[in-house]
């Protein structure tokens, strides 16, 4: 990938505007924030037990409700909002260890980006479930940013580091940077003068790739009954209906429309970034 | 002369080879240690320890209901939860100071000696692991052959020729790649298994079968335990491959050299070849991070199906903190990422040398 003069933020967003797919996702995304936004407003608590066991869909409870006769509604409005929170937090956290390390493992020359580079890749290979499993386990009551560091710091910043670091080996080639370093500048300047700025918009992208993978984690983590404890989220509900067998009683309402939320959450995020960068090529940014 | 030459053409080809080798085994080694290390340093640095709370889910909580039914009194109560807490103490090698904790660790991890689980209770930590080895090895392994073959050519059929049905097959896939494994699996156990009751619910074999046996019938039992498990797994894999496949192609299709072997007049044929030759890369260099992608998944989609693998029992394992099982576990978990993945490299670094050398330099 070419990196031309940066993209400047005006342009980006006149670009983003300018894609019918982009519009699409990204009104299927806000649309979502919006519920988790103003939605747990409307609904009530979601872990109070409201009307009879296992009511499929009906006029007062839209989503039906699951064993214990709690509203699947109110349970996935606050679990949209909730998932959005931790992935949001997890992704800041990833995303900032990320350019960090991508950055300087792409910069430096020699021993230390060598070594920067090794971290990285190690990190990428340690299988994630399972040494989330047993940290999150080691811990009874757990907050949902506790949940949302241990993602963030040990989970998801491993991808996005090393696709910034490429970014990074290939603007360490050009002059400008060149000239930096005739002016004396210190490295750790030119790093996060010169490279950073002009792979910013990159990062950017890369965040939304980030933040959907550590929804589809904590997804993960919530089903097996580790993730938050103090939250509803929505691997929150889907640890529910694994523990209590919806399946086999026949609650597909149960299930289906958590699952669905995920799937939108997800896939609106993981493509947002996708369609952009391929708009921007075809541009010839 | 010809041995030379011979000796020659042996070093200029195998010695990058085996360079490439010693790197790989280093890293990987590397990757072991850190690995482990995090499972040892982790859960040491989270604020509650895991013996207070395998004792408040045993006791019921101190001075609790599973306590006061003994008919001892309160004081009483109180000194022998000291006595219980100091005997896991003991038994998970707590009362040690941290270096020999450390070194505890490791010859725990060396010698493979975890002690007797908790959850099966005369077998040793060991056993249990090594019987639920290969009911993950069994899905893993085809589930990657197949959706890497499945991926890749479905995502350069839809490169070279896109149709309406193939973009829809394509696209399909792209969108199931990013929708939650165990969800679909929860959707495939409700319609397969509970709407139209043709695919068992649960488990790797039928209950009738205590343990598993020789015999035809409980192979095609098994097989028939097998199917929606390896589904559900080969759908994002497939997904993952196809979509790499078509960006690769496609990327391939518009570099300069295509354009040169058109202008050449050489046949389409020929061209693909080239092309495929280069696009195929990418998901070559990308399979041990499926793989590791891949075991994740697994344990997982284990834990929907019953299905006693790995990942089943480090869900039992991990609420009742039976931690030698837990330590056992990840450490087999770990030795398939990396024997596993040393074998991938292993074999394209013999299919081709410079794919190795490609590899490493990448």
């Amino acid at each position: 990938m070419s990196l031309q003069p940066p993209v400047r933020r005006r342009s980006l967003f006149l670009v983003a505007l300018s894609d019918k797919y982009f519009i699409l996702l990204a009104s299927i995304f806000f649309a979502l924030v919006l519920v988790g936004a103003v939605g747990p407003m409307f609904v009530g608590q979601p872990t109070r037990i409201v009307g009879p066991r296992l009511q499929p869909p009906c006029e007062k409870y839209p989503l039906g409700t699951d064993a214990l006769g709690r509203d699947v509604l109110a349970q996935v409005v606050h679990g949209i909002r909730n998932s959005l929170l931790v992935g949001l937090f997890a992704g800041l956290i990833a995303i900032s260890i990320a350019m960090v390390l991508g950055i300087l493992s792409g910069f430096m020359r020699g021993l230390v980006g060598e070594a920067l580079a090794t971290v990285i890749n190690i990190f990428l290979v340690i299988p994630q479930i399972p040494l989330l499993l047993l940290v999150a386990s080691a811990v009874r009551i757990r907050s949902m940013w506790l949940v949302a560091t241990l993602i963030g710091t040990l989970i998801a910043w491993p991808a996005p580091a090393r696709a910034i670091r490429s970014l990074a080996l290939n603007i360490r080639e050009r002059e400008f940077i060149d000239l930096a370093r005739i002016s004396a500048k210190s490295s750790l300047r030119i790093a996060f003068g010169e490279v950073l700025p002009n792979i910013l918009p990159y990062v950017f992208l890369q965040f939304g790739t980030t933040y959907a993978s550590a929804i589809f984690t904590e997804t993960g983590i919530s089903l097996i009954g580790l993730g938050p404890t103090d939250r509803v989220t929505l691997g929150w509900i889907l640890n529910q209906v694994l523990v209590m067998n919806a399946y086999v009683v026949g609650a597909w309402w149960w299930f289906l429309f958590p699952g669905m939320v995920i799937s939108l959450l997800v896939l609106s995020l993981y493509l947002m970034p996708l369609v952009l960068s391929r708009k921007l090529q075809q541009l010839g940014f | 002369m010809s041995l030379s030459s011979e000796t020659r053409s042996f070093s200029y080809t195998f010695l990058p080879f085996f360079k490439f080798l010693l790197k790989r085994l280093g890293f990987w080694i590397l990757v072991l240690v850190v690995g482990l290390n995090l499972v040892f340093f982790l859960p040491r640095l989270m604020p509650v320890s895991p013996v207070d709370i395998f004792l408040t889910r045993v006791l019921g909580g101190v001075g609790g209901p599973g306590l006061t039914m003994g008919g001892s009194g309160g004081g009483a109560a109180g000194a022998k939860v000291e006595e219980i807490k100091a005997r896991f103490m003991e038994l998970f090698g707590l009362n040690q100071p941290p270096a020999i904790q450390y070194l505890l660790f490791w010859k725990r991890m060396l010698t493979l000696d975890f002690g007797i689980s908790y959850i099966e209770y005369p077998k040793s930590v060991s056993q249990v692991v090594l019987d639920a080895l290969p009911w993950t090895l069994s899905l893993i392994i085809p589930a990657l052959i197949v959706g890497f073959f499945i991926g890749t050519y479905l995502g350069t059929i839809a490169a070279v020729r896109p149709s309406k049905l193939k973009n829809f097959v394509f696209y399909t896939f792209v969108i199931l790649l990013q929708t939650p494994y165990y969800w679909t699996a929860m959707i495939f156990l409700y319609v397969f298994a509970v709407y139209f009751r043709i695919f068992p619910i649960k488990g790797a074999f039928s209950e009738k079968w205590v343990e598993p046996v020789l015999s035809w019938e409980f192979f095609v039992d098994v097989l028939w335990h097998y199917v929606l498990p390896f589904i559900t797994l080969c759908i994002p894999t497939i997904g993952g491959y196809a979509a790499g496949m078509r960006a690769a192609v496609a990327s391939e299709t518009r570099s300069s050299y295509v354009e040169f072997c058109r202008f050449l007049g050489f046949s389409q044929k020929r061209v693909m070849r080239y092309i495929m030759r280069s696009a195929i890369l990418p998901n070559l260099t990308w399979f041990p991070l499926t793989f590791v992608g891949l075991i994740s998944q697994t344990l997982l989609v284990e834990i929907v199906f019953g299905y006693p693998g790995l990942g089943f029992y480090l869900y039992l394992a991990a609420f009742s903190l039976d931690y030698p099982l837990m330590e056992a576990l990840f450490l087999m978990i770990m030795l398939i990422v990396v024997f596993g993945s040393l074998i991938i490299e292993l074999l394209y670094g013999l299919l081709n040398p410079k794919i190795g050398a490609a590899y490493v330099s990448e």
